[in-house]
């Protein structure tokens, strides 16, 4: 910096140019990208088109697969291109948290840095332990991609746009979801390692806890809706002008909170802490196979990121925009809203011991999430009597949210969660200098 | 030399334990008091039990290899009374032993371990003395001054070290 | 059924909560420790005896390498130890800039514990680097200073090798400016977070008399409670004409030896704006021969280093060399009690808890 300052007194005309070019990119770029949104507006069209296409030189079935298979190409190409850009992201961004610059060397702003990455991972020797149960040491990494793509199906990008449009979505997800427990547990077994075993334990003890919070909130969501399609969740919220999340905030936040510990983000990423077990249930692995693991995480995280759009914020819906902007544009947006606030959370917060997330999730969060269940029942009997929820649907929202800070503020209370003030915990100034008896003249800060 | 400003003087701390054990001081200056090792562990604990010397504090335990004997010293503080005692034993050096005070103070158990690890001395009553910083089948104490000399000597790693028992493989 | 079984976890020689290379084998039961075993030693270097074949002041470096995260402090306690061996009185001036430099050392040394502790108790590195914004200026002016950063060997028996460049004093008061504020945003930003008071408050509690009989010293010792600072006990470098206060801790968890830190970082800034108002003229140094040869004697002299009580005690035999000298490492005495803590907590507990005694392995090791 200090060399900089000597030999260019101030910002010089190649540093405006830069602005200025920056500028001139972004507002080429933004030209650019409203024809090509206009151009791609409906995907469904294309779709359709190729279905067509096929139909008229063969039969149903050969169509039906191809446009399958294609649709299948397109999620897959969508997670792989996830994985590459977001773990660029994620390191930029938490490298703006963290006061530095993060990676900016391979490439524009360092976006290649993902591929040099994998590439590096790729050339390193994958080391299996002698005593690891081999088989059973080498499926995991291949086979936890399973759920992580699986659960993409039904996520609904934009008004026909869902490669999967099943009436049972969630039921689904939250199937597809729950392989991950036995493969983490099978990498942390096969390891032969304690890490592993206590990361691996760790995650079966957390998962098997956790779920149960999110069933209760996706019940709630079941309920108000009617329906367990993800598309007609997202309509449902579009026909009642309300986003889930504001009418039920207590359920976004446990399906949110219980989704990071499920997904081993921090505060909740207690199953590979590591400051305590290093690396958790993926300690043993090297090369690709421990970037295989730490891909899904990321992976896993977006994955979130489109639950929670589809389920609480609305889909594709955004106050009118989504007439001008294609939808599913709108829908990748909230996704990396929720991404970012995830990144965020990571770069600020300190972790929960093991205990206390378990003490959290039984004692506050299901009890809770029960009584919340109970009272969006009973709001929904009420609802149904009506032709149109009109103003009715606003007023409980309003009830939901202070329930939500009241039940919170009750809880602590009962379970005495903050039992202490750091107010009161201000170190104090000794008086005179010495041993157990000056301590007595010890006199507390004002 | 001057002493510290909390340092007892040898005489003044002589004449404390003098009043009370007769005929236990070998020696003093004003640096230290030489205690006999007979009467060592008996005058440590009543020198930390003592309510006007309270030293209750051990702020440091080490030797010194005199090439005939070897010396302990001791430093006791007391926190409130604002003291530091300096007290010396020697010990002989053909079968280096002494009382461990790792049952007056905690913190003397790692810094007997250091001295029994770097010069050898066996600290009776400890409740767990092994080496610290050298692996166990070192050969020697390194702090001794005829290290060198000593049989089987022979500085450097000839190979990574193991932590099994019994002589290191050469 | 439940089946108990205990099984052993190495934790280091490398892990990233250990600081260093330092290994505790611990005997686990589920999540609980039920035995713990600390070795050391894979950082010896075998200072004490290696400063028996070096003069005094080839001796300084390796003051440096000890406790290589306050190599300002470490080299102040040795020289002051081997002046008061062989009667070497530093100039006025020389004095206060030991005590400006020794200072720093310890703002850059308790953020670097903070940081750590913050990252040990899961937080994804942003405290520690957060605090490192203020330790790299601070090891800024060192480098101006000395050509060091790390491992400073700045001080000499009889003064301090250098004078500050001009452009120091500009940026330390630029730097002791902003200083507070910046303290003030950790403070807001960790000693109310709840994750974080989750995680150390009643985590590793040390009793007063425990850490008075386990020879404790330094912010492990105040944080259960204990006024005892050497600079206000013993003072050294004219500390008793500074006015400063000592921060106690109230019941000597992991939390109280954070906050205690975190205090001193305060104090330490008062120190040094005094110092800096009351900075004589003069030399910066006494010429002293360069084979020193004091008088036969003893010396065992301590100063409060960042850790804790710093010990330097050296015997001379009127030779160029030191007959002995030992080193009494905070690092190593304050782990004194770690089995005693970490028996029965379970691990993420134990992490805690070594974070916030703040060991230095090659201080622990020498």
């Amino acid at each position: 910096m200090s060399f900089f300052n000597q030999v260019f007194k101030g910002p010089q005309l190649a540093y405006y140019f830069k602005k200025i070019s920056i500028a001139v990119f972004i507002f080429i770029v933004i030209v650019a990208g409203y024809f090509f949104s206009q151009l791609f507006f409906d995907l469904s069209k294309f779709s359709q088109f190729i279905f067509d296409f096929v139909l008229q030189r063969s039969n149903y079935n050969f169509a039906y697969f191809t446009s399958s298979i294609i649709g299948a190409l397109g999620i897959i190409s969508f997670v792989g291109l996830v994985l590459l850009v977001g773990s660029w992201v994620e390191r930029r961004v938490i490298a703006k948290f963290q006061i530095r610059v993060g990676p900016n060397r391979v490439g524009p702003f360092g976006l290649l840095q993902p591929i040099a990455d994998a590439i590096k991972l790729m050339q390193k020797e994958v080391l299996v332990p002698a005593i690891a149960d081999k088989t059973l040491f080498l499926i995991p990494p291949v086979a936890i991609f399973l759920p992580a793509i699986l659960a993409w199906g039904p996520i609904p990008w934009a008004p026909n746009m869902s490669y999967l449009n099943i009436n049972v979505g969630i039921l689904y997800v939250f199937a597809v979801s729950s392989l991950t427990v036995p493969i983490i547990f099978f990498a942390g077994w096969s390891s032969m390692n304690h890490y592993a075993l206590l990361g691996s334990m760790r995650t079966v003890a957390m998962m098997v806890s956790y779920e149960i919070p999110i069933s209760l909130s996706l019940l709630s969501v079941a309920i108000i809706t009617g329906t367990l399609n993800f598309s007609e969740i997202v309509l449902w919220q579009s026909t009642n002008s309300i986003w889930l999340g504001l009418f039920m905030p207590f359920s976004l936040f446990t399906f949110f909170f219980a989704s990071t510990a499920e997904i081993n983000r921090t505060p909740n990423d207690i199953a590979e802490a590591e400051s305590e077990i290093v690396a958790g249930y993926h300690i043993e692995y090297s090369g690709m196979k421990a970037g295989l693991f730490m891909a899904v995480e990321l992976g896993n995280a977006v994955l979130l990121g489109a639950l929670v759009t589809s389920l609480f914020l609305n889909g594709w819906f955004l106050f009118g925009i989504e007439k001008f902007v294609p939808p599913y544009i709108i829908f990748i947006g909230k996704t990396v809203a929720i991404y970012l606030l995830l990144i965020w959370l990571r770069a600020t917060f300190p972790r929960f011991r093991l205990d206390q997330l378990m003490n959290f999730a039984w004692k506050t969060l299901i009890p809770v999430s029960i009584i919340n269940f109970f009272v969006i029942a009973i709001e929904v009997t009420i609802l149904n009597q009506f032709q149109s929820t009109g103003i009715l649907i606003y007023i409980f929202a309003l009830f939901n949210i202070f329930l939500f800070l009241g039940l919170i503020v009750v809880w602590s209370k009962i379970f005495s969660v903050d039992k202490f003030q750091p107010e009161k915990i201000q170190p104090k100034f000794a008086g005179e200098i010495g041993g157990l008896e000056a301590m007595k003249g010890v006199k507390s800060v004002d | 030399m001057v002493l510290g400003s909390l340092q007892v003087p040898g005489k003044d701390l002589s004449e404390l334990i003098n009043n009370s054990f007769a005929d236990t001081i070998q020696n003093y200056t004003e640096d230290w008091v030489e205690l006999k090792i007979e009467n060592y562990l008996q005058i440590i604990e009543w020198m930390q039990n003592d309510k006007n010397i309270d030293a209750a504090q051990l702020s440091n335990l080490t030797a010194v290899d005199m090439l005939d004997s070897f010396e302990i010293h001791v430093h006791l503080q007391s926190l409130d009374k604002q003291k530091l005692y300096s007290i010396k034993v020697i010990i002989d050096r053909d079968a280096p032993s002494i009382p461990s005070l790792s049952n007056l103070y905690l913190g003397a158990n790692l810094q007997e371990r250091e001295v029994y690890d770097l010069f050898g001395i066996n600290f009776t009553d400890h409740p767990d003395l092994r080496r610290i910083f050298l692996w166990d089948g070192f050969a020697g104490h390194p702090l001794r001054k005829d290290f060198l000399q000593m049989e089987n000597a022979n500085p450097g790693l000839p190979r990574f070290p193991f932590e099994e028992e019994g002589k290191q493989e050469r | 059924m439940t089946v108990e079984e205990q099984y052993e976890l190495n934790i280091g020689p490398q892990h990233p909560s250990t600081h260093g290379v330092f290994r505790i084998k611990v005997a686990m039961n589920g999540e609980t420790i039920e035995d713990l075993d600390m070795i050391v030693g894979y950082l010896h270097r075998s200072m004490e005896k290696l400063s028996e074949e070096r003069t005094f002041t080839q001796n300084i470096p390796f003051t440096d390498r000890a406790d290589y995260l306050a190599a300002m402090s470490n080299n102040l306690g040795y020289c002051l130890a081997i002046e008061k061996l062989a009667n070497v009185i530093p100039p006025q001036r020389a004095t206060v800039l030991r005590v400006i430099f020794a200072e720093l050392q310890r703002i850059a040394s308790h953020a670097m514990a903070n940081g750590t502790l913050v990252s040990d108790a899961g937080a994804w590195q942003t405290p520690l680097l957060y605090m490192f914004r203020e330790r790299e200026k601070i090891l800024d002016l060192f480098e101006m200073t000395c050509g060091a950063r790390l491992t400073t060997n700045y001080m000499r028996i009889g003064g301090v090798a250098f004078e500050p460049p001009d452009e120091f004093y500009p940026l330390l008061n630029e730097l002791l400016g902003e200083l507070p504020d910046k303290v003030d945003e950790y403070m807001d930003l960790l000693s109310t977070n709840e994750i974080f008071i989750a995680r150390t408050k009643e985590v590793g509690i040390i009793s007063p008399e425990d850490a008075i009989n386990a020879s404790l010293s330094g912010p492990a010792l105040r944080g259960s409670g204990v006024p005892w600072d050497l600079r206000k006990a013993e003072p050294y470098c004219d500390y008793e004409n500074y006015s400063f206060d000592v921060p106690v801790g109230n019941t000597g968890d992991s939390y109280d030896r954070f906050m205690v830190r975190m205090f001193e970082v305060k104090e330490s800034i008062k120190i040094i704006k005094q110092a800096l108002n009351e900075l004589p003229s003069g030399m910066h140094k006494t010429q002293i021969p360069l084979a020193l040869r004091p008088e036969p004697g003893q010396v065992y002299y301590r100063t409060e280093g960042p850790r804790g009580e710093l010990g330097y005690f050296v015997i001379s035999d009127g030779g160029p060399a030191p007959y002995r000298m030992h080193i009494r490492a905070p690092s190593l005495i304050n782990l004194s009690l770690l089995k005693q803590l970490a028996v029965g907590s379970s691990l993420p507990d134990a992490v805690v808890t070594l974070g916030s005694i703040d060991i230095v392995v090659g201080e622990i090791d020498r």
